[in-house]
């Protein structure tokens, strides 16, 4: 039997809960982090509105992801921004919604794998991310050439991804 | 997985090669493992940046060893120390949520100091000016000391204090210019939608014609003494403006074809602009009586609270290209408003904001 959400009670919770994987589509789909945002604040919007007028739980994450494929392919045609081709969509859908579940660990999960990198790897993760710092300024203050940070970066995220994924099965057995 | 992983890496490179995006997307339309790979790596890459959010709002706690000397730590001790940062996480999680409906802050102290100069490659929080007095509290106060917010969850309350639920189903146009008024929204989701009114003409915050700015008016009880203080304010109607340079005058004529209203009102701009120019560039933003500026989602001017022609200045670093600007500007009792938002670029002269400079 389908649940229906109480709006007021939960709504934001939920969203706030799905806000992360939401995002990651998102980025999956436009590879540009501050319209991935846009997205995701757009699509809260909705969900807000239709979880008020009675959308069931059942129906709740579908709901989310389709609303946030069809306006990132919106904001792609809008911008001319690059952005997979609806075939590739079907694919990542397809596993976006196999990849739903373990939400709350991930967030544990990847602290963990972050403390466990490299030194110098650590140094590129909190320049990047906690500071904020540009590639090329990353690589001048390491005296690295941009490509260098930039295939490091790849590396770090791979490895994450992993170490991630690793530990999330290990949650599951 | 392994290998296709690395097939992806170089998928958020901002320069990635059209083609190597085309030959990325085949293997993706190939071969569902790579999907699934990449929305890791996307979870990843979000994560990442929630961890430096994280960070950051940890930075004022005691220093911690670094990563170096951590590793030379017993395993007990390094999980000790996770466990009590999770645990600290989770406590100030509750916290923000327990604070969620109460909102009221000390009000702004009306310094003329400069604030300290903002960098957006890395930022800085802008220096806290604001006094204690539990007096201007509306509301009573928590026993539980306040958090210390971030600029993100300011807003985020500013944006929740903007109507409340009943208001939003009366007029479900959320808040931060969402409402949308250019042709039905989102009627064909099947949400009902009613769009807001736009002035009728050219007012002094704006007019009907679309614009860089996107302002959205809302109408204050009376007594509202900061826009940090605001608890809700229902969105009324909006205008477009290219600029905001409005200089200190009597103001009796309201927004047309919106409110009559003229005292007890706030205004949320939001839109964007660009620079030619990498540098730094200094913003002033004067007003009668409060107003924050935001760029890039940072809150880089608080000039705040009830208070005559009052200017304030930053400094923020922009890279060339496009940013998002967001301008909130309240007036409280009188007749008498001003909002003007100047800009210095780098090695130039201050000029009135326009959507390009």
């Amino acid at each position: 039997m389908n649940e229906f959400i109480q709006p007021k009670l939960c709504q934001l919770d939920l969203i706030q809960a799905y806000r992360k994987a939401l995002l990651a589509y998102a980025l999956t789909i436009l590879r540009d982090r501050a319209l991935a945002e846009d997205i995701v604040q757009e699509v809260a919007l909705i969900l807000t509105d239709r979880i008020g007028a009675g959308l069931e739980l059942d129906a709740f994450w579908a709901y989310a992801r389709e609303t946030a494929r069809r306006k990132c392919l919106e904001i792609a045609r809008e911008r001319k921004r690059w952005a997979l081709s609806e075939r590739a969509l079907d694919v990542v859908d397809a596993a976006f919604d196999s990849e739903v579940s373990n939400r709350d660990s991930q967030e544990t999960a990847l602290a963990q794998c972050i403390d466990k990198l490299p030194v110098k790897w650590s140094q590129i993760v909190d320049l990047r991310y906690r500071r904020l710092v540009p590639v090329n300024e990353i690589a001048r203050e390491l005296k690295a050439t941009p490509s260098t940070i930039s295939v490091t970066l790849n590396r770090i995220r791979a490895r994450l991804a992993e170490c991630v994924s690793t530990q999330l099965e290990g949650l599951n057995r | 997985m392994k290998a296709i992983a690395e097939t992806l890496q170089g998928y958020f490179d901002e320069n990635l090669r059209p083609e190597l995006a085309k030959k990325l997307e085949r293997l993706i339309e190939a071969e569902p493992q790579a999907a699934i790979a990449l929305l890791r790596l996307s979870r990843v890459e979000i994560g990442l940046f929630d961890w430096g959010e994280r960070q950051k709002a940890t930075q004022e706690a005691p220093p911690r060893p670094s990563a170096s000397a951590r590793r030379g730590q017993p395993r007990s001790l390094r999980m000790f120390r996770l466990a009590s940062s999770l645990a600290a996480a989770a406590a100030v999680a509750l916290l923000v949520g327990h604070f969620t409906g109460w909102i009221s802050e000390p009000p702004v102290k009306q310094s003329p100091v400069k604030q300290p100069p903002v960098s957006m490659t890395t930022p800085t929080a802008p220096e806290k000016d604001r006094t204690t007095s539990p007096d201007e509290a509306p509301f009573p106060r928590s026993p539980v000391p306040q958090p210390e917010r971030s600029n993100d969850e300011q807003i985020v309350l500013l944006d929740k204090a903007w109507r409340t639920e009943a208001e939003a189903q009366e007029y479900p146009g959320p808040y931060r210019g969402k409402p949308r008024v250019d042709g039905g929204g989102l009627g064909t989701l099947g949400g009902h939608r009613r769009a807001l009114p736009i002035v009728s003409g050219v007012g002094v915050f704006g007019g009907n014609t679309k614009a860089a700015l996107k302002g959205s008016l809302c109408s204050l009880p009376e007594g509202t003494k900061s826009l940090v203080s605001i608890q809700r304010c229902v969105a009324e109607g909006i205008m477009y403006t290219n600029a905001l340079n409005i200089s200190k005058r009597r103001f009796t004529s309201g927004f047309p074809g919106v409110s009559e209203r003229f005292q007890w009102f706030a205004l949320d701009y939001v839109g964007r602009f660009s620079v030619k120019v990498q540098g730094e560039y200094a913003f002033r933003l004067a007003s009668d009586d409060g107003s924050l500026l935001w760029v890039d989602g940072k809150l880089i001017v608080n000039n705040d609270g009830v208070h005559a022609l009052t200017s304030k200045s930053n400094t923020v670093t922009l890279d060339q290209g496009q940013h998002k600007i967001r301008v909130l500007y309240f007036q409280a009792k009188g007749p008498y408003i001003a909002l003007q938002l100047f800009v210095t670029p780098p090695g130039g002269s201050e000029q009135p904001w326009s959507p390009e400079f």
